[in-house]
């Protein structure tokens, strides 16, 4: 199974899965032209990558600066995916990083955090400069 | 899952279920009951999924109006619309269109500072500038820019009505201005202020170069050309109080202005002599009104001569009991 690399641009985020490292990362603005056919692959290898894993620790990181209402669906249809895999045994945590005076960054994370039951979902501050 | 690209597919697929069982006759309980726990569970996630997406929209929408307010503040009303409601790319473009131009400083503005607190300096300053951004904003001037005292506004663009509109737009906001300057003099003096300020303004019209200048990463949207350095020599040339418009601006509102016969002028940057018109008023066309100042010379008068003749007026100085300063 290959790693999940995808690079980021004016209106989609870098998204780089690290199948060996176990680690999740989608980061910058997201208001693609179409949201679902952009994060089809995201789910499509979320997909294989749970049926292959074992109990290893998997880390999350979510640092968007930007998204739209459509992005903000999908991103809680990925956060599902990973809830439903952590309640079936799966060692998740979810970082979700925000800048230091991004009071929005902050609400939007704690907006995700309540629907998620058994994914372990970090709020983490990140200094300026 | 997603994979018939719709960010709603998986909810689309469990209605289409559920619509088939209603359409199916002798179903089991059991099935029915599965199928309704099914549908149940998805309308609940799809419930609490709307209710976010609802809250972080209204957030960002919120935000994004607060911005909008924000950005206000620093452009031109007319620059607020133009960037707000045009579609397409921004660009470096220019293009050349007629506009008229203003400037004013106050005069003496750096000696007076020096001998100000920063505070007092900054809170000055902002009470002027509040006060003459109002005007401009009321005569539905394009604020290109604040140089420390000195303002810059130009008519024509982007909202554009007709040349003379622009030009006499333009000197009417002069006008109001100085008026106002009156006023603002009586108040700093009030303040504490021992040195009465003024201004100096020149208007010119012409044709600019106007859009965005700069690079891909900033950009202004201002104008360039001969009418802008006209305009700013004018203003510098011009005396306390006084507006200085060019001879095509005087062109444009003569019928509605009353100007000082023009006066010959050589000017930096311009190898042949100008043509300056000093502004007195407006010509009043309904009541025949005419304003009659000078502050240095103690005239502030106001003329309707629907009423009175000019010989009349005459008369009338004439035979007021004062002895005058020249004996005359």
């Amino acid at each position: 199974m290959n790693n999940l690399i995808i690079e980021a641009t004016k209106y989609t985020p870098e998204i780089v899965f690290d199948r060996e490292k176990s680690l999740l990362e989608i980061r910058g603005k997201s208001y693609p032209e179409n949201t679902s056919i952009f994060y089809a692959p995201v789910f499509e290898w979320l997909e294989e990558y749970f049926e292959n894993a074992g109990d290893e620790k998997i880390t999350v990181n979510m640092e968007l600066i930007y998204f739209n209402s459509s992005s903000s669906k999908i991103l809680m249809d990925f956060c599902d995916v990973l809830d439903a895999a952590a309640s079936d045994g799966k060692n998740i945590m979810v970082n979700w990083i925000y800048e230091e005076d991004d009071e929005d960054g902050l609400e939007f994370g704690e907006e995700f955090q309540e629907d998620l039951e058994s994914v372990t979902f970090n709020l983490v501050q990140k200094s300026i400069g | 899952m997603q994979k018939d690209h719709s960010i709603f597919s998986k909810e689309e697929e469990v209605l289409n279920i559920a619509e088939s069982i209603l359409h199916q006759k002798d179903i089991q309980l059991e099935v029915l009951l599965k199928e309704y726990k099914g549908l149940f569970k998805n309308y609940k996630k799809l419930l609490r999924q709307t209710k976010t997406v609802t809250r972080v929209s209204d957030n960002q929408q919120r935000n994004l109006s607060e911005i909008l307010d924000r950005m206000g503040r620093y452009v031109s009303y007319q620059l607020f619309k133009k960037i707000t409601h045009e579609k397409g790319k921004v660009e470096i473009k220019t293009q050349r269109k007629k506009l008229t131009v203003f400037f004013s400083d106050l005069k003496d503005f750096s000696y007076t500072s020096s001998h100000m607190e920063g505070e007092a300096l900054s809170e000055f300053l902002n009470s002027y500038l509040e006060i003459m951004t109002q005007i401009v904003i009321k005569w539905g001037g394009t604020l290109d820019k604040y140089m420390g005292d000195a303002i810059m506004v130009f008519f024509g663009d982007p909202e554009f009505t007709s040349d003379e509109e622009h030009a006499l737009g333009c000197v009417k906001m002069a006008i109001e201005m100085r008026e106002k300057m009156k006023d603002l003099r009586r108040k700093w003096y009030d303040l504490g202020y021992q040195e009465p300020l003024h201004f100096r303004m020149g208007i010119a019209t012409g044709y600019c170069t106007v859009g965005n200048f700069g690079s891909s990463e900033r950009m202004d949207y201002t104008i360039i050309g001969t009418p802008v350095n006209l305009a700013s020599r004018l203003e510098t040339a011009a005396d306390a109080d006084e507006v200085f418009i060019s001879h095509e601006t005087w062109s444009y509102v003569k019928d509605k202005v009353i100007c000082e016969p023009p006066e010959k002028l050589h000017l930096k940057g311009f190898h042949h002599q100008i043509l300056a018109h000093k502004v007195l008023g407006l010509r009043d066309e309904k009541y025949k009104t005419v304003t009659i100042e000078d502050e240095e010379k103690g005239v502030d008068m106001k003329i309707d001569f629907s009423k009175v003749s000019k010989k009349e007026l005459i008369t009338m100085i004439d035979n007021l009991d004062i002895e005058t300063a020249s004996g005359d």
